[in-house]
């Protein structure tokens, strides 16, 4: 009896496991047959390689996602340069400038910070820093694709800085003692010691953040200025995918091209920060193997 | 020799100190912008502020209680889902650590980490809201429920981890069922993880603003049902910011102060509670 009442309870406590799995699958299929419907009208190369987006054209509509991918890549990328080397050289000063009491006020400053949410990010991006390039570059207005990369950057910070930070704090004290005790003073033993120990789980760190400032919303919405048109420049007023899905969707007609274009456009997402996380997490796996030696 | 000597100091305290000063424009950055709330939001916030109804378009004045409102209830809603399933599935990830179900499991718990939330809102878009023919706090609810499972679940894992497995060895040794072990022994002990894991995923849910515009959109009225569309906190923040009036914009200062004041309640106290535990 007591046996089978075990089993009985063991099947339940699988079944909530599998929730997540099937939610999974239920995105992924629910994209995916979307997408297919829009490959259909539009034309699968047309759709990757098509360089305008244009859905409500007079003449004729037009689904290119080049721009749109073009324009996340762009922004992110200036997140990315941004907020690696402030990312990773903090991280470097939390594990090994950074006396005790620094790093007790330090840590949880930037961990709470993490938690302001990206519509109150992208506001200040939308009133302050709008102004501040607008003003420093003499634009007319400063939405566009270089504040929302210093808005990103700023959201990917607390990711990477609090992983890169672990992974660094993970290699053996050995290696750094043994640098040490050779001579190598403290600039060498993290450059030439400890960061090459910890590669794999800064990266993870990095690609973490990557993933999570293409996936980025509200932020890029209120500060890039979403016109949609080929970027060329960081000084130029972009729409990312995210940006395009959450504008175009309350306005779209159910069942035309342009609806089941938008389940493409976040399919296409979907696969990109699929494979940066699964990146990241692969990162993560050779990382805690290198460190468990 | 000597000046060998110098160069070898000086470039490692040279590298120190952009260290330093790289971590401090980090930090620096990110409270100017919670400095900037503050300053901004405080000028707004008052007791009626957070009571009363958003005045009629065209009027100044009125509050952002029904967006405070709806934000709790889709929050609260939320968890009430997310919870169970996500600590039951911590559970059975934790008792069947290698099996294949479990693998296939964490990996997509982590997915579901990764993925827009964006994408999440879209799903429960396409799934509930085109179905019901509205959007709905419902709907909302939901799709707070779907971001906030898969962190419930990792760190739930995480945390039962953490129980010393002496412990469970002793409770099953006394005879116990490997259920009974569970509730009475792992679960108590780490109840404190649990609730942090709980609260963090809170704090996200909170912050939502693409999920929950796509599914409970917005409303200018009391949340009267679960059905109708509902205001929240981060959709009047964004809708009151893009608008072309200041009233409306000051207002949404206010509110972004009170939920980053929500969500900052909950990380301190979380944080608190980590401290806490690991003096012990």
């Amino acid at each position: 009896m007591r046996s089978l009442k075990e089993r009985i309870i063991a099947v339940f406590f699988s079944l909530n496991g599998i929730t997540a799995i099937l939610i999974l699958l239920g995105i992924f299929y629910l994209l995916l047959s979307g997408s297919f419907l829009a490959w259909r009208d539009i034309g699968f190369f047309d759709f990757l390689f098509g360089r305008t987006w244009n859905p409500t054209g007079f003449h004729s509509a037009s689904y290119g996602i080049l721009p749109l991918v073009m324009s996340t890549l762009m922004v992110t990328a200036g997140a990315t340069v941004i907020a690696v080397p402030l990312g990773v050289a903090c991280a470097a000063y939390l594990a090994e400038v950074a006396s005790p009491w620094e790093r007790e006020i330090v840590k949880p400053v930037i961990e709470m910070l993490a938690g302001v949410p990206s519509v109150v990010i992208g506001f200040f991006g939308l009133v302050v820093l709008n102004r501040l390039i607008a003003r420093t570059f003499s634009l007319s207005n400063g939405l566009n694709a270089l504040n929302g990369a210093v808005l990103l950057a700023l959201m990917a910070l607390p990711t990477i800085i609090s992983i890169a930070e672990d992974a660094l704090t993970m290699v053996p004290t050995e290696y750094k003692e043994a640098s040490l005790a050779l001579g190598a003073n403290r600039w060498q033993t993290l450059r030439l010691v400890i960061f090459p120990a910890a590669a794999s789980g800064v990266s993870a760190a990095i690609m973490l953040g990557i993933g999570r400032a293409i996936g980025e919303t509200m932020t890029v919405i209120m500060a890039t200025g979403n016109a949609i048109a080929w970027p060329r420049s960081m000084f130029q007023s972009v729409r990312t995918m995210t940006a395009t899905i959450a504008i175009e969707l309350g306005e779209v007609a159910y069942n035309t091209t342009h609806y089941y274009a938008l389940f493409a456009v976040g399919f296409v997402l979907f696969a990109i920060t699929f494979l940066v996380n699964l990146s990241a997490d692969l990162f993560l796996q050779r990382s805690s193997e290198v460190t468990r030696r | 020799m000597l000046k060998r000597k110098t160069y070898r100091k000086w470039n490692s305290r040279i590298a120190e100190a952009i260290c330093t000063v790289f971590s401090f424009i980090a930090v620096l950055a990110l409270v100017i912008i919670v400095y900037y709330v503050f300053q901004r939001g405080f000028q707004v916030i008052s007791w009626s502020f957070f009571t009363s109804l958003p005045a009629p378009v065209g009027q100044t004045g009125g509050g952002i209680g029904n967006a405070i409102v709806g934000s709790l209830v889709m929050v609260s809603l939320g968890t009430l889902c997310s919870v169970p399933i996500g600590m039951a599935a911590a559970i059975y990830l934790y008792e069947n650590p290698y099996s294949r179900l479990a693998l296939v499991t964490r990996f997509a718990n982590k997915v579901l980490t990764g993925i827009p939330t964006l994408i999440i809102g879209l799903y429960i878009y396409i799934l509930i809201v085109l179905r019901i023919g509205s959007y709905s706090a419902l709907a909302g609810s939901i799709s707070l429920a779907v971001v906030m499972l898969p962190i419930i679940t990792l760190s739930a894992e995480e945390m039962l981890r953490l129980v010393p497995e002496s412990w469970r060895d002793a409770s099953l040794a006394l005879g116990a069922t490997r259920r009974q072990t569970i509730m009475r022994v792992v679960l108590p002990a780490s109840a404190g993880g649990l609730t942090v894991g709980v609260m963090l995923a809170v704090a996200t849910a909170a912050g939502q603003t693409a999920p929950v515009l796509l599914t409970a959109l917005s409303s200018r009225f009391w949340l009267a049902s679960l059905g109708q569309p509902s205001a929240s906190l981060p959709v009047l923040i964004y809708t009151y910011a893009v608008s072309p009036f200041t009233d409306w914009q000051n207002q949404a200062w206010g509110a972004a102060l009170s939920l980053i004041i929500f969500i900052f309640i909950l990380n301190i106290s979380a944080q608190v509670f980590i401290a806490l535990r690991q003096r012990r």
